[in-house]
């Protein structure tokens, strides 16, 4: 089944789905792009023929808005813009899903084909921990020459100076082929490190019997019908009446790393992290108690399980697979998890969109690419980066992952994505709600930092601290962090 | 040297009791309490890798089923299906081969040597340098672990297998189990060999070592099951990439992360993990016993 | 120390530094003759210990002066790792966590152990067989320890709340409740480690000759008396031996809690040593190696403290013996 994303995206708000990041962002973006400057919905197109002519390895994509074959293999070889490269390069990535491992395990492949002479080595290690793996090789120097990093970590390796600068190989056409917002993230100092490879955000996953059990008829099919935190809580409340005491309504991804996803409910509520500036805190805020208040009544209210905490080795999608909870908030990246035949969930389940307050939020996934400065063969590394961003690379991969583009041309193209379209368009739909200021306090260099001193006090909050200390707590740990 | 020569003993000593009639049916009522105290331990001990064991072979459902399933309800191999076709696990039991066998082989080669010297070749200062090997033996890796990862860098070592194998051989234990058996042996054996004209080695090699199959044994066990059983290093020296893992470190990271809700797959290669060592236990429980009552090393 | 006690060569309770500790010198030219076979015969280990053991021990307290991140280059720092380390409150809770998990696993496992000795001690049909089977788990790696803990012990799915409940009680949230974590922690490390204290008591009663217990009887003791005044006061050695053993094993339990609980919820069963590798290693700490090392020269310290009172205590044994 195909989704043609421009039908659901058009229709939201203003420049809506990952346009809408666009949309925002341009204001701050120094880039000479303007092509999809807010409340334009029509910039697409153009943005489409644009990039396929200036795309990173001009592959063939003009034609990727109609409909490509579920295979979406590329209608030709993408040639080598450059001058040919070759050796041999290591790449190291999570593999978050067997749809992520596919889509990478391919990419090697069509790049090993289309630069003879060329290896690509694949090495897989688990998410938690690779940043970790990824520093002890810096150290030691054997870092692999190109790595994954999520836009939230991004800022710790481009601020040591340990990326490489991508500026030579991306001229200004180029660049302008990513979604504005994203391309601004994978920049430090205004010099971009990387490439953004793909986006991905939260969304709601349920169980449908469970919600029928418990008298939930209606679900938000679209994002203007998004429950408010009131409806949320209505619904959170007749599953807890009807769930035994061992099983919860729902859980949250704000396992461990994933802290940051709190934030979405502080943006919900209104509030901001950072001062417009970025450069200072902005907490205490009403928004901030407000939110935090909110979140901690999940645990008093026994709505969550007591292990769903941040620091625990159950993520969301855990409690959901083994059924503890009828509900969870995913990133659609684990969407091929749980739609997976033999692993996945047992059951028949959908997807809606995340609550809102004063306005609706959602968090910025997904990740970047980037190479080592001191990578033995920075040309081939640079061919390698712009290989897995050319078009028909990035979409077979977000085909795979069920995850979203970030080129513009893709942005509004029909993807074919291999399992739930219905999921992915929830959250494509709810991208739209990741706002300028969301990418900008995102992206920052010390969000590493920040998003650790959001797990400690979080930890802390759900187990018992105040709101205000809880808050106070993370007020001075990222005022610390941003002067850093 | 056996514990198992000890049940004579036992048995002396249970039956050298009073045993008047008087008293017989008090005994026997004692007699019958104390096995089943011990069954009911036994069962007790036993119950968690038995349980090991129905998880690896139950589907999903049954083990999110609510109430108590003691036995799997429907079988399956899924669960070792799975964990092989999404990760390496081939390659980690290759690894912690390697790893193990190459660590067990130069641990104990030094150690015995070591041992050698330090019970039958006298020199200058050997019991200082005892005292300060010693020293050393209870030295936790986390103590030094960001030196040994700054020195596997600086040896250029990092990454690859030798930065385990390495500092895992730097081991200390072995020298003391082999200097006490070497020391039980008699000196007049040793000099006979000399006067024959054997030198050190010769001696060693020749005389001593034929002697020390049982130390042997013990070196090697206890050196095998601390190797496969390593974490800690391991962990950091490792991590770099899925496929120079080791079981223990591809269950902890990989397996538990990813899976963390799929106890049956983590319990199924866990289960495949720990059946090597059970089997070398089951086969050669007195050089276990033997080697850890001595070092108390685990 | 007597490793051959009661006429068997089993060896009771002989820990580092018992016994034929140190030899006695030999002369002249003999020692000399065998001064260069002797270092032949050592280099490789000494090479290997000088290199991975020692070297690193001298580095780890020059990295404790250093303020070392996991990217970026080394400076000196002075003695600040150590002022903040003592300013550090989860420094204190972690070093508080592993005092009360050796507190709760030392005396209670070697009780049981002995407990469990006493009874296999003697004739018993199948004692082989139990013996074997309560060894068992101490061959078992921490890792597989640890994740089949965490299994049993899941609080939602968990076999052993899943018993509970067949007798009507809610079990307790083994994951999200600090206390409870470390219980199970405790209770986990306790199955695995049993099976050592036994063994070593097993051994230590083989050299509790029965000729001393037959003149207790005749004097009239009762059963309790009779370990309580002559068997227990004989284990002394296997009871110290173990201690020790105990001591170093529960301050330096790293694997099980890993696998197990990762040192959550919050801090709760995070112990110094997992706290080390946090700070120095862990993507969720952070990433600081020189304060990581500062806590490994503590770590060192503390261990070092427990083999010097071990040494000390053997070496007035040997003197009253």
């Amino acid at each position: 089944m195909e989704i043609n994303r421009r039908k659901f995206v058009t229709g939201s708000l203003g420049a809506a789905a990952m346009l809408g990041l666009s949309g925002c962002s341009s204001v701050h973006s120094n880039s000479s792009d303007s092509t999809s400057a807010g409340g334009s919905t029509t910039a697409p197109v153009t943005a489409a023929s644009t990039s396929s002519s200036a795309g990173p390895v001009g592959s063939s994509s003009a034609g990727s808005a109609s409909a490509l074959p579920a295979t979406a293999a590329p209608s030709t070889p993408p040639p080598s813009s450059s001058a040919p490269v070759k050796g041999a390069l290591s790449f190291a990535f999570w593999g978050g899903s067997d749809g992520e491992l596919k889509g990478f395990t391919y990419v090697k492949q069509k790049f090993e084909a289309a630069n003879p002479g060329t290896t690509i080595n694949l090495k897989v290690v688990p998410y938690d921990g690779f940043f970790a793996g990824i520093d002890r090789g810096i150290q030691a120097g054997n870092a692999p020459d190109v790595f994954r990093v999520d836009y939230t970590s991004i800022g710790k390796y481009s601020g040591k100076g340990v990326l490489l600068d991508v500026s030579p190989y991306f001229d200004a056409a180029a660049a302008a082929a990513f979604l504005p917002a994203l391309w601004e993230g994978i920049k430090f100092n205004g010099v971009p490190y990387g490439v953004p490879h793909q986006t991905d955000t939260t969304c709601i996953v349920y169980d449908k019997a469970a919600f029928a059990t418990a008298g939930i008829t209606s679900v938000p099919s679209s994002l203007a019908d998004a429950w408010t935190w009131d409806e949320f809580s209505q619904v959170a409340t007749k599953l807890r009446a009807t769930l035994p005491a061992k099983k919860f309504p729902f859980a949250y991804d704000w396992t461990q790393a994933g802290a940051f996803r709190w934030l979405s409910w502080l943006y919900q509520a209104g509030g901001t992290l950072l001062t417009p500036d970025l450069k200072k805190v902005a907490l205490p805020s009403d928004a901030a108690t407000l939110a935090m208040d909110y979140t901690k009544s999940f645990f008093t209210n026994k709505w969550t399980p007591a292990s769903a905490t941040i620091k625990t080795s159950q993520y969301s999608d855990n409690f959901f697979l083994s059924q503890i909870v009828p509900m969870s908030f995913v990133g659609d990246f684990l969407v091929p998890e749980l739609a997976d035949p033999k692993a996945g969930y047992k059951g028949d389940w959908g997807a809606t969109f995340l609550p809102k307050n004063r306005g609706a939020a959602a968090d910025l996934g997904g990740n970047a690419i980037v190479a080592l400065k001191n990578t033995k063969n920075p040309d081939l590394a640079a061919a390698f980066l712009k290989f897995l961003v050319s078009e028909d690379m990035m979409k077979y991969f977000c085909e795979q992952a069920i995850e979203l583009p970030t080129l513009k041309s893709l942005a509004s193209a029909n993807l074919n994505y291999v399992s739930r379209p219905d999921v992915v368009k929830i959250c494509a739909e709810q991208a739209s709600t990741i706002s300028d200021t969301i990418v900008r306090e995102s992206t920052v260099g010390s969000f590493a930092t920040i998003n650790t001193v959001l797990q400690d006090q979080l930890e802390l909050a759900f187990h018992g601290k105040s709101s205000a200390d809880a808050i106070a707590g993370i007020a001075s740990g990222v005022s610390a962090a941003l002067g850093a | 040297m056996s514990v198992t020569a000890l049940t004579a003993q036992d048995a002396a000593a249970g039956s050298s009791g009073r045993a008047k009639a008087l008293r017989r049916s008090k005994r026997g009522r004692l007699f019958t309490l104390r096995v089943v105290l011990a069954i009911v331990i036994t069962l007790i001990m036993f119950f968690p890798i038995y349980w090991m064991l129905v998880t690896a072979f139950s589907t999903r459902e049954d083990l999110y089923a609510p109430g108590l399933h003691l036995v799997p309800q429907h079988f399956t191999l899924d669960n070792f299906a799975t964990p092989f076709a999404r990760f390496p696990v081939w390659q980690w039991f290759k690894n912690s081969a390697i790893i193990t066998l190459l660590t067990t082989v130069i641990t104990v080669v030094v150690n015995l040597l070591a041992g050698y010297a330090f019970a039958k070749v006298p020199f200058r200062g050997r019991n200082a340098l005892f005292l300060i090997l010693l020293s050393t033996m209870m030295i936790p890796v986390q103590a030094i672990m960001v030196p040994q990862f700054t020195l596997s860098i600086g040896l250029g070592l990092f990454g690859n297998i030798w930065s385990v194998i390495l500092p895992e051989s730097a081991a200390v234990f072995g020298i003391f189990l082999a200097r006490q058996f070497f020391l039980a042996i008699p000196d007049e054996l040793i000099e006979a060999a000399r006067v024959d004209g054997a030198g050190q080695f010769k001696t060693f090699f020749a005389i001593v070592l034929p002697l020390c199959k049982p130390l042997v044994a013990v070196l090697v066990l206890l050196s095998f099951m601390n190797e496969w059983n390593a974490l800690s290093w391991p962990l950091i020296a490792l991590f770099s990439n899925e496929a120079l893992f080791t079981l223990p470190l591809g269950i902890v990271t990989d397996l538990k992360s990813q899976y963390t809700s799929d106890y049956g797959a983590i319990m199924a290669i866990t289960l495949l993990a720990i059946t090597p060592m059970v089997v070398l236990f089951l086969s050669f429980q007195r050089y276990f016993v033997q080697g850890l009552a001595r070092t108390g090393i685990k | 120390m007597a490793t051959t006690r009661g006429g068997s060569t089993v060896p009771v309770a002989d820990g580092a530094g018992a016994g034929t500790l140190l030899l006695p010198r030999e002369g002249g030219v003999r020692r000399r003759r065998g001064s260069m076979a002797a270092w032949t015969f050592l280099v490789p280990n000494l090479v290997l210990v000088v290199v991975f053991l020692l070297l690193p021990l001298v580095l780890a307290i020059v990295i404790s002066f250093q303020k070392r991140q996991s990217l970026g280059t080394p400076e000196f720092l002075g003695i600040n790792n150590y002022l903040d380390l003592f300013r550090d409150g989860v420094f204190w809770r972690t070093l508080w966590n592993t005092v009360l998990f050796t507190i709760c696993t030392v005396p209670v496992g070697m009780a049981l152990g002995l407990g469990i000795a006493a009874l296999l001690n003697g004739v018993l049909p199948g004692r082989t067989l139990y013996r074997s089977i309560i060894f068992l788990p101490l061959v078992i790696s921490g890792v597989a320890t640890g994740v089949l803990g965490l299994w049993m012990f899941d609080q939602y799915n968990g076999f052993v709340n899943n018993l509970l409940a067949v007798f009507g009680i809610v079990g307790p949230d083994w994951q999200s409740s600090g206390g409870w974590a470390m219980f199970s922690v405790i209770l986990v490390t306790l199955w695995q480690r049993v099976g050592f204290d036994m063994l070593i008591y097993l051994a230590g009663l083989q050299g509790v000759g029965s000729d001393v217990l037959e003149a207790a009887s005749i004097d009239g003791a009762s059963g309790w008396q009779k370990f309580r005044r002559v068997t227990f006061p004989l284990l002394g050695p296997s009871t110290f031996f173990l201690l020790i053993m105990n001591l170093i094993y529960s301050f330096q339990i790293f694997d099980t809690v890993f696998a197990m609980t990762a040192g959550g919820p919050d801090y709760s069963t995070t112990m110094l040593v997992t706290y080390a590798y946090r700070s120095g290693f862990d993507e969720h700490g952070s990433g600081q190696l020189g304060y990581a090392a500062t806590i490994g020269v503590i770590i060192y310290l503390i261990t070092l403290a427990i083999t010097v009172i071990q040494w000390r205590v053997n070496k007035t044994r040997d003197q009253l013996g």
